[in-house]
């Protein structure tokens, strides 16, 4: 029995070439992601090697530089933290700045600095483990079941099923979880192949997403049960179910980026920037004094520090590019506020579509969204005050600037970003699932007249 | 030809009377009218915003007090990017590019201020622009209200009958393509119709070149749509099952449209990787020590370049020189930057044109690719905009730190150098940043080998669809 329903499933053209794109889709994925990782790796590794070797170079030198003259060519690397996930579920990463430098002027002239990308491919959408899952495992589901009941009907086949003791709805039934049983298998393949080709852990994450990616699996078994209960011919279920998936994964998804696009748009960070840039050099017009008194207020410690004179003063160079920064501190704020406003708006939205719901979770998880991005930005801002800090003793007191002095440099460290994942909300999906399977089971018997 | 017009209408009348089909023309229609109304609102918004800003800045390079031209270079300025004047209709790939460049002396900075947040979840499949709707959209529509164009009417014996009372096949197929082309006509000229009412209620300038590009997307998206009849009308023909024609127009348009053009893009990307920032930042700043190291005292390149300068007004030591020698040092220091990046850009554009060829090898086998592109193209919204606006924005970049070199050179005197400043007069002299949109032939330069693909391929489908051969194949399943 069983035999022959898996000679049936791997029986017919479109079957067998589903099957194969999606092996073959899967395969490419976990390729391209993995290389795309590396490459992020070696960036990351990369700058850092550099940045030792500059350390060496400045400590070994005869004339060793003034705190505020080595302060100036510091450009300290930083990394956008990513786990192995990110090979899988690329999000923003292969996108975004993940080995941004930073030195002590102004944050504004800095953070804003973009990675150069490769917009064709953005636009493409990029091959991803994610991608094979979220918008073509549908895919291989509805090609393997939406017709089953249709094509019994059309071979005459059903009205003699229905007579079995093991056949009609149950047979269906079956057929059904038999097809799950093999989708499982393939997500376990997928997951196990990368767990062993990017030393996965086997950890809570692990098992998070293969859960996951069943339980949205089985969103789109439900789908395909709706439609085949409908009872209609296989070529109205067919197009039934790639309307539904145009709807859920393409219109959904796009109708929210326009509305976001346009509730959100704002120009705050332009405006920062501007106003930062002009700010920073009227500083060089007016009175330094002024300027650094400033600064003084915000740290108190250095109260005691000597007047400027007439020359050039790397502390009042410090204390101006500081204040720029303060300067725009609210339009900076702003900018930060409506990426987080975004975000959670788009937290609730994505309950709209399944697929942007799984999209966005796993992106999540991996933390390769552009949540993450926006938190390794806030590591970067709270870097950028530790090395400002750490050049501020030599700037402000008598305090020698020394080569033993740069071992005491700050390292960029953020602690490596957990992945944040909850088994509740799958299991809130699943309970929501549950009475949905019920309700297709009885919408299904309703066939039994035929 | 009576015969044709017959089934024409026929065919035209069948799909009237369609409910389903009258819905989601209708809701489609609507789809295309929110994009492009919700396109055309985001580029007002840019381009008004660019042009604000721009003018800005300008206005803050004029009040500049006086001050150290030096100064003045790193005070910088600020190139931003018009919106290409269609990208309302296909909006290509400047979302996910920078606005705007700041630009000072010596560094050549990244684009800055995109438009790509939350793109790896929203954007899997671009944008809901016009120009996706009726790439990707459309074309599945097509296929819902075609697929059993001809073999309904062979399984219903129709076709059977047709041919029976004498009207050929050719004319069956003849008069149901017309049918489909007239029903996409009647789908795309309302969007054309709206593109143009825009064009002239906006700040667009009215120009032949627009009006040329708006024909030239016209014809382009008619030539796709019919490329998809022709291959409906061709699958319907020879598949026998209407199920199994829609099983295999499904799976064709799911590989042309979602999945070979992200494997293509992938496969480009990862076969000729470009440099990342920190790595070409690196690789500019190793070339340029090497070849001369101003603040070296015993480089060789600039020790050669100061007797060379020495030796021309006749003097000996550069305080006896009737100019600023730093401001020339910055000046050559300027040149040899700029040329070893502007090297660093070729060789980079070269790897993406090399991309760019393999993503064309396969313009032959998928239109999809090829209608897109020229799209973009069209649209003035594709990336090869992207690099002619940086590298007008690195030619502005280095005029105007040489010229502020110059005033160095001649107006600051080199003893107490960096105590002087130049009058703020001179910075009215400075030409504004005006970003030359590039003309239609710039804009298709990267396709002029490539655009009569698409024409190439109709014609061929639409022989093979009216050949023998398929009207065999139709008569042996009658």
């Amino acid at each position: 029995m069983l035999k022959f329903e898996l000679k049936l499933l791997f029986q017919g053209l479109a079957n067998k070439l589903a099957i194969a794109i999606f092996l073959i889709s899967g395969g490419l994925a976990i390729y391209f992601g993995a290389q795309g990782y590396q490459a992020i790796k070696v960036d990351q590794l990369k700058s850092e090697a550099m940045f030792a070797k500059e350390v060496e170079y400045v400590k070994k030198r005869e004339a060793f530089p003034e705190a505020g003259s080595l302060a100036y060519y510091a450009f300290s690397p930083t990394q956008w933290q990513l786990s192995p996930w990110s090979a899988l579920f690329v999000g923003q990463s292969q996108d975004n700045y993940v080995a941004m430098k930073v030195r002590a002027l102004a944050l504004q002239g800095q953070i804003y600095n973009r990675e150069i990308n490769n917009p064709n491919q953005q636009k493409a959408g990029r091959l991803d483990l994610g991608f094979v899952l979220i918008y073509l495992l549908p895919i291989l589901i509805g090609t393997l079941c939406v017709t089953l009941l249709a094509d019994e009907r059309h071979e005459g086949r059903w009205r003699m099923l229905l007579s079995l003791s093991q056949g009609g709805i149950s047979l269906l039934w079956r057929r059904l979880v038999l097809r799950l049983v093999f989708t499982v298998g393939l997500i376990l393949l997928f997951f196990i192949t990368s767990a062993l080709l990017l030393s996965l852990p086997l950890d809570g994450v692990f098992f998070w997403f293969i859960i996951a990616s069943i339980i949205y699996a089985m969103i789109w078994f439900v789908i395909a049960g709706i439609i085949i209960g409908a009872g209609k011919s296989s070529v109205f279920s067919s197009l039934a179910f790639v309307s539904t998936w145009l709807v859920v994964t393409i219109l959904v998804p796009g109708s929210i980026h326009l509305y976001l696009n346009h509730a959100y748009a704002n120009n705050s960070a332009v405006e920062a920037a501007l106003e930062q840039r002009l700010v920073m050099n009227n500083g060089w017009d007016q009175d330094k004094q002024a300027t650094l008194d400033q600064f003084l207020a915000d740290y108190p410690q250095y109260q005691n520090t000597s007047k400027l004179g007439e020359a050039f003063d790397w502390k009042w160079y410090y204390a101006q590019q500081h204040m720029s920064d303060l300067a725009v501190a609210n339009e900076w704020n702003e900018y930060k506020t409506n990426q987080q406003q975004r975000t959670a708006l788009l937290d609730t939205l994505s309950v709209l579509s399944p697929s942007l719901f799984f999209q966005h979770k796993f992106n999540q998880v991996a933390n390769t969204d552009s949540g993450s991005y926006l938190a390794y930005l806030a590591s970067i801002e709270a870097y950028h005050q530790h090395i400002r800090e750490f050049f501020y003793p030599y700037l402000f007191t008598d305090k020698a600037f020394t080569p033993d002095a740069v071992d005491d440099f700050p390292k960029f460290e953020t602690p490596q970003q957990v992945n944040q994942f909850s088994f509740v909300t799958l299991f809130i999906v699943l309970l929501l699932l549950c009475p949905a399977i019920f309700w297709v089971n009885k919408y299904m018997k309703r066939l039994t007249v035929d | 030809m009576s015969n044709i017009m017959h089934v024409f209408s026929h065919e035209i009348n069948t799909k009237k009377r369609s409910a389903g089909l009258k819905t989601l023309f209708v809701i489609m229609q609507v789809l295309l009218l929110v994009s492009l109304l919700t396109g055309w609102s985001q580029y007002e918004r840019t381009s008004v915003m660019q042009q604000q800003t721009q003018a800005l800045v300008e206005q803050q390079w004029a009040e500049q007090p006086d001050r150290h031209p030096h100064r003045v270079a790193h005070f910088g300025h600020f190139t931003f990017r018009p919106p290409g004047a269609l990208s309302f209709f296909d909006v290509g790939v400047s979302n996910f590019l920078g606005n705007s460049i700041f630009i000072e002396a010596h560094r050549q900075n990244s684009a800055n201020f995109a438009n790509d947040y939350d793109a790896a979840t929203l954007l899997r499949f671009s944008e809901l622009s016009v120009a996706n709707i009726l790439l990707v959209i459309w074309p599945l529509l097509l296929i819902a209200f075609a697929f059993n164009t001809v073999s309904a009417e062979r399984q219903f014996g129709t076709l059977r009958q047709l041919l029976a009372i004498g009207v050929s096949l050719r004319h069956v197929i003849i008069g149901k393509g017309l049918g489909y082309l007239a029903l996409t006509l009647a789908f795309l000229s309302p969007i054309f119709i709206a593109t143009l009412i825009l064009i002239g209620v906006s700040s667009i300038e009215l120009t032949a070149d627009v009006l040329l590009r708006v024909g030239l997307l016209a014809i382009l998206y008619l030539l796709y749509c019919v490329f998809w009849i022709v291959v409906v009308l061709l699958i319907s023909s020879i598949v026998k099952e209407p199920k199994h024609v829609l099983a295999s127009l499904i799976s064709c348009w799911f590989v042309l449209t979602i999945l070979m053009p992200r494997m293509v893009a992938d496969y480009a990307a990862t076969a000729d990787p470009i440099l990342k920032r920190n790595d070409l930042e690196l690789a500019v700043k190793l070339e340029t020590k090497k070849v001369g190291d101003s603040h070296n005292p015993n480089d060789p390149h600039f020790n050669s370049f100061k007797e060379g300068v020495l030796k021309e007004y006749g003097v000996n030591t550069v305080e006896e020189l009737p100019i600023n020698y730093r401001g020339l040092v910055m000046a050559e220091g300027e040149r040899i930057s700029a040329e070893i990046f502007a090297n660093f850009y070729q060789q980079e554009q070269d790897k993406l044109k090399r991309q760019q060829a393999r993503i064309s090898a396969f313009y032959w086998i998928n239109p999809y690719m090829l209608a897109r592109d020229l799209s973009m193209a069209l649209a003035r919204s594709d990336a090869w905009h992207f690099y002619d606006f940086e590298l007008q924005s690195e030619a502005h970049r280095y005029a105007r730190t040489q010229k502020l070199n110059e005033i160095h050179t001649n107006h600051i005197e080199l003893a107490h150098d960096r105590d002087q400043k130049a009058s703020s007069e001179f910075w009215q002299d400075f030409d504004k940043f005006e970003y030359q949109a590039p003309n239609l032939a710039q804009s298709l330069a990267p396709f002029s080998q490539i655009w009569p693909v698409l024409a190439l391929l109709v014609v061929v489908l639409t022989s093979l669809l009216l050949s023998s051969f398929v009207s065999r194949r139709v008569y042996a399943h009658a």
